[in-house]
């Protein structure tokens, strides 16, 4: 009996990021508006595998799912052996616009989770006239470190293990079982000290709560949504930012914690959908 | 029957023996794990993910490697069978600061899955009135 062929494509591109070359995996599916999905960090793209293949976004959407280089298939640049890897606010913005332009995309949407969350306010404040609007998940000004993240990258100690261990409990209890551990199995493949050089950009560098004041939502469109099982980025986090930023809509989800595109997308979904169909015109 | 916090602690042995998952996952981890509720310590001696003995409370000098502490209303929402969102997981409830973890942690993170699992099974034990 022979399989069947999904409409996921996979390709890469090569790119200069931080004045080096990169060669960055992404993969898409659909026409349409323009949807550039941001993972978590530590994780890959693979968190978006539901939205990717969901019929009713494919029909109205260009979703674009890339993996940051150090994530997935997109190797780090040369180089990386000797030093600790650490993600800024400055890489994370550009490495968005060079995916964006490489692909000639007008005005795309960017759906962001965690410190993809994070960073599509940076996008919203700083490039939101390039933006066709942004969706937040899991999104925050800022989160202050609430457990040593050395752990998640010490010889002593199985980085795979202890990382998708440390985020296991962010997942709703709900969650189907099979999208739980695919969703944990992404951070056991994490590369060591990535998901720690990510959390550099969430937990320090990557604070926006002074200038959230500055994103015209008139421009840029600001979504976001929440999920209540969430400790890491709380309801309360996601709300104090969202009455930060003039215009900004924001949904607690219930059900749902800090992976809702991947722990448990059918319910995420009925979230999601309503907000798509504010970009799409139907 | 409804049995008290230290009560669900002392039964946890069997539980974890009928869990053949969990000790699966702790087949490497060997410690003295300490339980603080309030201020009484539980000792679990776990050697390669079975526990071998459970020392409950009062103790006059309590040796152990690492200690996860909380008041008992935090264990007991902890440990209800369905815990309110963000109250679920010892991650949160540290984040939250109504969770300490002392000690020597390298055991406890390098089997940090195995830890959690332990630390949820008095979900399965008994009820607080």
């Amino acid at each position: 009996m022979s399989g069947h062929l999904e409409a996921v494509i996979g390709r890469y591109m090569q790119v200069q990021l931080g004045g080096q070359p990169c060669r960055v995996y992404f993969e898409e599916a659909g026409q349409g508006v323009p949807l550039i999905c941001l993972h978590t960090a530590g994780s890959d793209g693979r968190q978006y595998r539901h939205l990717l293949r969901d019929p009713d976004i494919t029909a109205h959407f260009r979703v674009i799912v890339f993996d940051m280089p150090w994530h997935g298939k997109s190797s780090p640049p040369a180089g990386w052996q000797d030093s600790d890897y650490q993600l800024t606010t400055a890489a994370y913005m550009e490495m968005v616009l060079v995916v964006a332009d490489t692909l000639a995309l007008d005005r795309p949407v960017v759906i962001g989770c965690s410190i993809g969350g994070r960073a599509v306010l940076h996008l919203a404040r700083l490039h939101g006239d390039r933006l066709g609007g942004v969706i937040g998940l899991q999104s925050s000004g800022m989160v202050e470190p609430y457990y040593d993240t050395q752990w998640l990258h010490r010889g002593d100690v199985h980085g795979g293990e202890v990382c998708a261990a440390q985020v296991s409990g962010l997942i709703a209890p709900s969650a189907p079982s099979a999208e739980r551990w695919e969703t944990l199995w992404h951070y056991m493949q994490g590369g060591p000290g990535v998901f720690r050089g990510d959390l550099y950009f969430y937990k320090v560098e990557g604070d926006i709560r002074h200038q959230l004041a500055e994103i015209d939502t008139t421009v840029c469109p600001v979504f976001m949504l929440t999920g209540e099982y969430d400790y890491s980025c709380t309801p309360a986090e996601s709300q104090a930012t969202a009455d930060a930023i003039n215009g900004a809509e924001l949904t607690i989800m219930s059900g749902l914690g800090h992976f809702p595109m991947s722990e448990d997308f059918q319910r995420f979904r009925a979230y999601l959908m309503p907000i798509l169909a504010r970009f799409s015109g139907r | 029957m409804s049995l008290s916090p230290i009560d669900r602690l002392s039964a946890v042995p069997a539980v974890l023996n009928r869990s053949p998952e969990i000790l699966r996952k702790g087949r490497h981890f060997t410690a003295d794990m300490g339980i603080m509720i309030d201020d009484a310590m539980t000792i679990f001696l776990i050697l390669n993910g079975q526990i071998t003995a459970v020392t409950p409370p009062p103790m006059v000098m309590p040796s152990y490697d690492f200690a996860i502490s909380a008041a008992a209303p935090t264990w007991i929402q902890f440990w209800q069978p369905a815990p309110p969102p963000r109250r679920h997981d010892i991650m949160g409830l540290l984040r939250a600061g109504d969770m300490h973890f002392t000690g020597n942690l390298q055991p406890m993170m390098a089997h940090l899955f195995y830890v959690k699992a332990v630390l949820e099974l008095p979900r399965q034990i008994g009820t607080e009135q």
